[in-house]
């Protein structure tokens, strides 16, 4: 047989330095209710149970849609016997130590009342939830519902808890009374223990509250949860400045405080005091909205109210001791904790000037990061370079662990036997109090000559890259000029790109125009019609002036017509002035404008061929009558 | 984030070296420039070193400055510095032997250091003279297309060499933003032996790993008197004191 369980509470992660959340879902009721949720039991009988937690609450509305389910599905239930039963999980307590009572209604299901608990002195009651369950064997159906409280004797002496009256099917049964024997010795520590437990509370507990510099502090922080949660609850983790804080894996599990079941979500810490002093860790804070149900509500399992509480842990002062001066070796670089250490080398047989990687580790526990790399020892038949090191951290649920390895190249000059001298690395053991002084084994290198006999002439840096071993001499040469800005970087050097662009359009634009006047030498000549008139008319002037009048006159002719044709774009030659006034006629011209340009027309044509019957019009007067015409007859040839 | 970046560089320039040869009144550079040659070859590097840092601090700059200034640093046992002053020199004068061999002498003091393969390739130009070169091929791309555009005569004969310049131009186009985009973002190297890189801005951080003097950095960020580095190609990011690295 299969239960649905209330679903265990969320894990408590957080992020380091701000508020964060909880990041599972809150506790949750499931009702199983519907067919997809009936689970099966090993002898294949159908059950489904409907688990209903009320914190708080002491009345409780039946899933109906899990029991209207099951009703539909099912048929109706058996007529079975109704039992009624009240049981304690035990019968000797603690003053203000809670125990649990549990009323179990069986063969009946719907129309159950809850138990109506009689005021009793030295006892406190609270309702810790409501539950159903429904089993249905051969099509028959049997129901129970089962009422938890959590009792608390607030006197100590013998208590009797009474006969506890329910209804159900419109019958009332009884319980039996249970005797309970409540001693002083175990009391509860909890604030408000009489009226139940709390249903969320933190706490921080720190494993040590005096330390050394570099010592472990364990830090622990748990948030207790038997409620349900309406929403994610957010963590501040708390202050600790003055210490170097890492981070622990966390658990989350099952438990209990004095005596009441909680799902706990622990964070853990380990906290190294950086200087001498009395640090303080600050509160860890905790903000969670429990849901409650409003009674009244039939929507109560869809919509549920909240109940924000803001939860805070103790300040925890510390006391950062100093490292004690007595006893200080030589070469201590602040290493605190338990080390073991290591050497090696990548080969123990070398041709002299090639590079060796020395490589030493420390294993322990302790600030393992922060660790300095070690005094090496002095080579004087090698060169010794840069150290690098890594760190591969280990850490378990109570400690910082892990190795720091610190790898350094030396290079052996001279052939024959190279002894590197065990490495010392000393530390301070704070669970001895004492320093301690690790040391590793020495290596003995077989060096044997380069490629080039001797050692000396090898490039000190690695082998091949260089032949020489020094650096190149100094320059006398003078080329200092002002600092500028590199070249690709200076907005004018590209804007000076632009000038082969522009160079490039304008070839661009000579080639259209030249192809344009290839392919349309009329649309050309009419573009350009009146400035050609106009260049005649300007030659025309020039000829006034010798007194060459029917020149003029001619000029002037030809500079009228072949505007007219050019902008029309017919043979100037055919072109007669019947024709011209006929096309301007159709284009809008006015009869004052046709007269003009009839007179001056037959008046040219007139001079060019009889100059005896030139008026007396001054030349200038006839170039800029023609002028005035030409433009005037720009918008209408 | 740049106006930090900034004031870093500026407060690097000025806090380049020592300054226990300070002239009181600005003198010829020339002079200056070979009487700090003359205190190196005296082995006084320290004295020729503040001097060249002196000129450089006047806003003067040259590929023989700058690799002056390296041998002084090396020769007093500044590797990162040494190596730093290089890199300057090798920038304005990317071919020059002398420069490129004290560069390679000095990095292969560096642990594990590796040097990108093409780098070599890389630097045979400087970015000037990418640039001018870029700019001479699209003057004669262009100039040789807008010629043919106004004359309207068929390039003919020339075009092999025009496909070429072409392609030429891309290549190089392409080489000199890559160069161009290294300019930009600040990089530096690591002027103090072993810094610690912690994993923020303070000594309250924990130290994650250490970077070996003259190591190439990234500079990424800044803040409070402390930097924060890139190590490239070993993915490693954290923060260090100012005084532990320089810009190029």
């Amino acid at each position: 047989m299969s239960v649905v369980q209330a679903a265990e509470p969320n894990p408590l992660h957080h992020r380091r330095g701000e508020g964060a959340e909880f990041p599972e879902s809150p506790p949750c009721i499931r009702h199983s209710a519907s067919p997809s949720a009936i689970s099966h039991s090993a002898f294949g009988i159908p059950h489904l149970a409907v688990t209903e937690a009320r914190p708080g609450g002491s009345r409780a509305l039946p899933t109906a849609a899990a029991l209207l389910a099951s009703l539909f599905l099912f048929g109706a239930p058996g007529r079975a016997e109704v039992t009624v039963q009240a049981t304690v999980d035990r019968n000797v307590v603690g003053v203000n130590d809670p125990f649990v009572m549990t009323v179990v209604v069986s063969g009946a299901g719907m129309g159950v009342s809850d138990p109506r608990i009689p005021e009793i002195t030295g006892l406190g009651f609270a309702a810790a939830g409501r539950s159903q369950n429904v089993s249905i064997v051969n099509g028959s159906m049997t129901q129970s519902v089962v009422f938890t409280y959590q009792v608390t004797a607030t006197t100590p002496g013998r208590h009797v808890i009474p006969s506890v009256a329910i209804t159900a099917g419109g019958k009332t049964y009884a319980t039996d009374p249970i005797q309970v024997t409540a001693s002083a010795g175990g009391a509860g520590t909890t604030a408000g223990a009489a009226a139940g437990p709390p249903p969320v509370k933190v706490v921080a507990e720190a494993g040590k509250r005096r330390v050394y510099v570099g010592e472990q502090v364990p830090l622990v922080v748990r948030f207790f949860n038997r409620a349900q949660l309406a929403s994610q609850p957010s963590y501040s983790p708390p202050d600790t400045a003055g210490f170097l804080v890492e981070d622990l894996p966390g658990r989350n599990y099952q438990g209990s405080s004095q005596g009441v079941a909680y799902a706990v979500a622990e964070l853990r810490y380990a906290l190294f005091g950086t200087s001498p002093g009395n640090p303080v860790i600050g509160p860890a804070v905790v903000q969670a909205t429990v849901a409650e149900r409003d009674a009244a509500d039939p929507f109560g399992m869809f919509f549920r109210r909240g109940r924000t509480f803001t939860l805070k842990t103790d300040p925890i002062p510390v006391v950062v001791l100093p490292l004690p001066d007595s006893g200080k070796p030589a070469g201590f670089r602040g290493a605190v904790g338990s080390f073991t250490v290591r050497s090696s080398v990548d080969r123990t047989s070398v041709e002299a000037g090639t590079p060796v990687t020395l490589t030493f580790e420390v294993t322990g526990r302790g600030l393992v990061r922060s660790l300095k790399e070690p005094e090496w020892p002095a080579l004087p038949s090698a060169r010794r370079y840069e150290t690098v090191s890594d760190v591969n951290m280990k850490k378990t649920a109570d400690a910082v662990a892990g190795t720091k390895t610190f790898r350094t190249v030396i290079v052996p000059q001279a052939p024959g036997k190279l002894a590197i001298p065990g490495i010392s690395y000393p530390f301070f053991d704070p669970e001895a109090r004492r320093y301690v002084a690790a040391k590793t084994a020495a290596i003995m290198l077989d060096v044997k000559p380069g490629k080039g006999g001797t050692s000396t002439a090898q490039a000190p840096g690695l082998p091949g890259k260089a032949t020489e071993s020094d650096i190149r001499f100094i320059k006398s040469r003078y080329d200092l000029a002002p600092v500028a800005e590199p070249l690709p970087l200076r907005p004018r050097f590209w804007a000076l790109q632009a000038l082969p662009a522009l160079f490039l359009l304008a070839g661009l634009a000579v080639s259209f125009r030249r192809r344009v006047l290839l392919t349309d030498p009329a649309g050309v000549r009419a573009a350009g019609a009146r400035r050609t008139a106009m260049k005649r008319l300007k030659t025309a002037g020039a000829l006034a002036k010798t007194g060459k009048t029917a020149e003029l006159h001619a000029a002037v002719h030809e500079a009228l017509t072949r505007f007219l044709a050019d902008r029309w774009r017919v043979s100037p030659s055919g072109l007669t002035l019947n024709a011209a006034e006929g096309r301007l006629r159709e284009k809008g011209a006015d009869e004052e404008l046709l007269n003009r340009v009839r007179e001056t027309w037959e008046q040219a044509d007139l001079v060019r061929y009889a100059p005896m019957a030139a008026s007396a019009r001054d030349p200038g007067e006839v170039l800029s009558t023609a002028g005035r015409l030409i433009a005037d007859l720009e918008k209408f040839a | 984030m740049s106006a930090l970046l900034l004031a870093f560089i500026l407060s690097s320039a000025a806090n380049a070296g020592p300054v226990s040869l300070k002239p009181t009144a600005p003198s010829n550079p020339k002079d200056e420039f070979v009487r700090a040659n003359s205190a190196y070859e005296a082995g006084k590097f320290a004295d020729a070193l503040a001097a060249w840092e002196g000129l450089y601090a006047r806003g003067l700059s040259g590929a023989s400055l700058c690799y002056n200034i390296g041998c002084a640093h090396y020769r007093l046992g500044r590797r990162g510095h040494a190596i730093l002053w290089f890199e300057r020199a090798r920038s304005l004068a990317p071919r020059d032997e002398d420069i490129r061999f004290n560069l390679s002498l000095a990095r292969s003091h560096l642990p594990d250091e590796t040097v990108p393969p093409w780098e070599t390739f890389d630097r045979v130009l400087s970015p000037g003279e990418l640039s001018v070169l870029v700019a001479i091929l699209l003057a004669f791309l262009l100039g040789a297309a807008g010629f043919g555009a106004l004359t309207g005569r068929d390039s003919g004969k020339l075009k092999p060499w025009l496909a070429g310049a072409a392609v030429a131009l891309v290549v190089l186009g392409a080489w000199l933003a890559l160069r161009a985009r290294d300019l930009a973002s600040p990089q530096g190297f690591v002027v103090a032996a072993a810094a610690e890189v912690r994993s923020g801005p303070g000594e309250e951080y924990t130290a994650g790993f250490t970077v070996p003097e003259g190591r190439r950095a990234l500079l990424l960020n800044s803040r409070n008197g402390w930097v924060e580095i890139g190590v490239p190609g070993q993915g490693l990011k954290g923060w260090v004191r100012e005084e532990a690295v320089r810009k190029i």
